[in-house]
């Protein structure tokens, strides 16, 4: 069944990608598995159908990761609807302020509380604020599709008309699905400050409604509420006058435990906030020590020996984990300034941090499928479609730390010529049932994209490249290496969050560091160095006349010339 | 008699070949596509493109063949009655789905626009009504018809005043793909560099989330040395933990391995 959805999705991909200009004739509820349209109706976070999150997204994550927004059908649907709209309350507010907060950093606070009551309303009328599920018929978690299946979560992205933008998971992971809508709501938001019918750009009711029509006719009918009205304008109207959503929380200042500007950021694995249940100010390390904490410069950390150990990066937080030997929960307590400025940190790069996994690669590494795995977009991402092959050889391009309690692990592999992606390597327990080592020589040739010790080189950028004494910022130049020259590789050094990547050569008769491009957010390599020495530029033949015109005034030229020699 | 008529053939001879070489020379100098550009930018001037009005005189061309016209004619027509199919409801709306009127419209347009590309490429032509037919639909709010108008516009010679409209349309554009094809044609606007920086940092500042994250990932064939100093103190002023913040990092590191 799923080969056959990812056949189906493959093609719609190539069509999608032949013509930008039309639209998908999608099929009615799109790679849907396991519809579930059993004890669901249009009220506060429950729709009438939902489908799998599988293949669009990844189902662990979001347990892991999101589930105080997950509507757990098992649970007694009026306690349940009055938890999840008090968690999702604060999720949209959440979501809502940081969003104007990027665009628009000086609103008034008139403005931001608008804003926010704008984006509660449009969810409201889109979806009643439904998204995740945890199906109690077939223990899948599953999300909302309405409109026959084309709309896709809260803000209800149709799969007719944003095809990409689904397959890339503006669908599935509620938080792009946001972002996503908020960035077309908000130009529109924008252009309503100066319609026609908006009377004054304070004017929120008007200006919202404006949004609103637009928002879902198209921009040419910011209007519509005023000179034509639809009924969609009209039902927003209501739910906008209602705020029945109101009814259902308890508390409105709720902040949500979930990290909504990392995860609006596009990081995963962004570690949820934990409030422990009692503080104390005499004795806070033992809160600490059996937790990740978050200092307020925004670095995760584990507290050990009087001293923050940190990483800058939340999503790699299991290799502090490992490195400490501590089994701590995918979750982390916030640390106000104070706290954070009372002990000394030690920060680790992310490559260091990684080479704590236990059984881990490092990137550059070559490896070898022992499983078919799907490889996604991202580590917690999209399904791609694609698999492993068992056997196969790889080359490790990025790690990820996955949950810190099993060390699991994803890694970042090229497939299917230039495309990238992720899979899941195990954990600390099975790590050899996912993947195995392999020499980089056994790698195929073809296959090799960073080179290692023995490989040879040849700078491909168009400038001189620099060879330095060491790797990174205060290195000293020792000499510079033009375009073509050939380079052995002695050693390969990968740094920083977007793996750079440093190449130690010897080259001309010296030895030394040559950066060779990074590996993310997408590969820079092939701009600094080749596998294979440049084709030699020959200087260009004395070509012959390319032209009829050309060629035929040369010869008439020279048949006047040799019709005079003769007369004469 | 002979010898007027030699002189008259020697001094056509002698022009002739000089031409010849002079053509020889000019395909020579654009061996690759990439060459071929840049030569095409030397050629024509971002100044000979100012003026896209096509009531202004233009150099003499060779005389186009009629088809041409009145294929244009018929496309022109069908652009227009896409430009306005949603007033008259030749685009029809669907109640349960309000936005099928406007993709309606959106692809029509597309299709037209193609259609017009592929005449001009047939016909190998180049003017003023293709520019300003450019410059009308860079400007649209649909996405897919700013993006076909984009594709065509990096088909034609460098047109200032089509940059110019491209640079504020971008202003406020929250579509990813539009952004990232504009990136690649802004690079043929040198003299236009301030524009685009100022462009690309606003963009940066308070742009659309996911434009700003394009910005920043492709921006570094816009660096230089002029500009580095700024770009680096506005990286230290965004949000430390934004993507944008940290692509427009890299971006800078990498440039400064040069």
């Amino acid at each position: 069944m799923k080969a056959v959805l990812f056949v189906i999705l493959g093609c719609f991909c190539v069509l999608s990608l032949q013509s930008r200009a039309a639209a998908n004739d999608t099929e009615d509820y799109y790679l849907c598995a396991h519809k579930s349209e059993v004890n669901t109706s249009w009220t506060y976070g429950t729709a009438p159908a939902y489908c799998d999150i599988e293949p669009f997204g990844d189902p662990d994550f979001v347990r892991d990761y999101l589930d105080d927004i997950v509507f757990d059908a098992a649970e007694p649907v009026s306690t349940e609807r009055a938890r999840y709209m008090n968690e999702m309350n604060a999720v949209i507010t959440a979501s809502a302020k940081y969003y104007l907060s990027i665009r628009k950093p000086n609103a008034i606070s008139a403005e931001v509380n608008a804003w926010v009551y704008a984006i509660q309303a449009v969810a409201n009328q889109e979806t009643f604020w439904s998204h995740y599920r945890d199906a109690v018929i077939d223990g899948r978690l599953k999300m909302m599709r309405g409109d026959s299946g084309h709309g896709h979560g809260m803000m209800q992205i149709d799969d007719r008309w944003h095809f990409a933008q689904i397959n890339e998971g503006k669908g599935w992971q509620i938080f792009e699905n946001m972002v996503y809508a908020m960035e077309i709501f908000y130009a529109e938001w924008q252009n309503a400050a100066s319609a026609s019918c908006v009377s004054s750009s304070n004017n929120w009711l008007e200006r919202t409604r404006s949004a609103y029509s637009a928002y879902n006719g198209g921009p040419s009918k910011l209007c519509r509420w005023h000179d034509n009205i639809a009924w969609q304008d009209e039902g927003f109207a209501d739910k906008y006058a209602a705020q029945s959503w109101l009814n259902y929380i308890a508390d409105q200042h709720k902040t949500s435990v979930i990290d909504v500007e990392c995860l609006m950021e596009g990081v995963e694995f962004c570690l949820p906030q934990y409030t422990p249940p009692e503080y104390s100010l005499q004795n806070p390390e033992k809160l600490w020590q059996y937790n990740f904490v978050k200092l307020a410069s925004e670095q995760t950390c584990v507290f050990e020996a009087g001293q923050f150990h940190c990483i800058e990066q939340p999503q790699n937080a299991g290799c502090l984990s490992a490195k400490f030997d501590r089994t701590l929960q995918a979750q982390a307590v916030i640390l106000d300034e104070q706290q954070s400025q009372a002990y000394g940190q030690t920060l680790y790069e992310k490559h260091q941090c990684l080479g704590f996994l236990e059984n881990s690669f490092v990137v550059g590494q070559s490896i070898q499928a022992e499983e078919v795995i799907n490889i996604r977009e991202t580590a917690g991402g999209t399904d791609t479609g694609a698999n492993t092959v068992v056997g196969k050889a790889y080359q490790i391009l990025d790690i990820v730390a996955g949950t810190p309690a099993d060390q699991s692990r994803y890694y970042r592999i090229r497939y299917d010529g230039s495309n990238e992606g992720y899979i899941y390597a195990g954990g600390i327990w099975d790590f050899a049932d996912w993947a195995s080592p392999l020499n980089h020589q056994d790698l195929p040739v073809g296959d090799r994209y960073i080179a290692m010790q023995g490989d040879k080189v040849y700078v491909s950028h168009a400038d001189d490249l620099s060879i330095t004494d060491i790797v990174g910022e205060g290195a000293t130049s020792l000499g510079k290496l033009s375009a073509g020259t050939e380079a052995e590789v002695l050693d390969t050094v990968v740094t920083g969050n977007d793996n750079q990547v440093y190449y130690q050569i010897s080259a001309n008769g010296l030895t030394g560091y040559l950066y060779a491009g990074k590996l993310l957010p997408e590969s820079s390599l092939a701009d600094w160095t080749s596998f294979t020495a440049p084709t030699p530029t020959t200087p260009a033949e004395p070509s012959e006349p390319a032209t009829s015109s050309g060629g035929t005034l040369y010869y008439l030229w020279l048949s006047v010339l040799l019709l005079f020699r003769r007369k004469k | 008699m002979y010898k007027i008529v030699f002189i008259g053939l020697l001094l056509f001879g002698l022009g002739a070949f000089i031409w010849q070489q002079q053509q020889t020379e000019q395909q020579a100098d654009v061996s690759t596509p990439a060459q071929a550009v840049v030569a095409q930018q030397a050629e024509t001037t971002e100044e000979g493109n100012t003026n896209p009005d096509p009531m202004v005189t233009q150099p003499q061309k060779p005389p186009v063949d009629p088809e041409f016209y009145q294929a244009r004619e018929n496309i022109m027509a069908n652009l227009e009655t896409a430009r306005t199919c949603q007033q008259t409801g030749l685009c029809k709306a669907n109640e349960q789905d309000p936005r099928a009127a406007m993709f309606e419209q959106e692809k029509r347009l597309v299709d037209s626009l193609q259609s017009l590309q592929d005449l001009y490429a047939e016909y190998q032509q180049e003017d003023p009504v293709l520019d300003q037919t450019i410059n009308e639909f860079i400007s649209s709010p649909l996405g897919r018809v700013q993006f076909k108008a984009l594709q065509m516009m990096q088909q034609q010679a460098p047109n200032i005043a089509n940059a110019h409209s491209l640079i504020t349309t971008l202003d406020n554009s929250y579509d990813s793909k539009v952004v990232q094809l504009a990136l690649q044609e802004l690079l043929r606007y040198p003299s236009l560099s301030e524009q685009v920086d100022a462009l690309l940092m606003k963009t940066l500042q308070t742009g659309s989330v996911y434009v700003s994250r394009t910005v920043a990932k492709e921006i570094t064939p816009y660096l230089n040395a002029s500009n580095l100093d700024a770009y680096q103190t506005l990286v230290k002023t965004l949000p430390a933990q934004a993507a944008k913040t940290k692509l427009l990092q890299s971006a800078i590191y990498e440039y400064r391995q040069h």
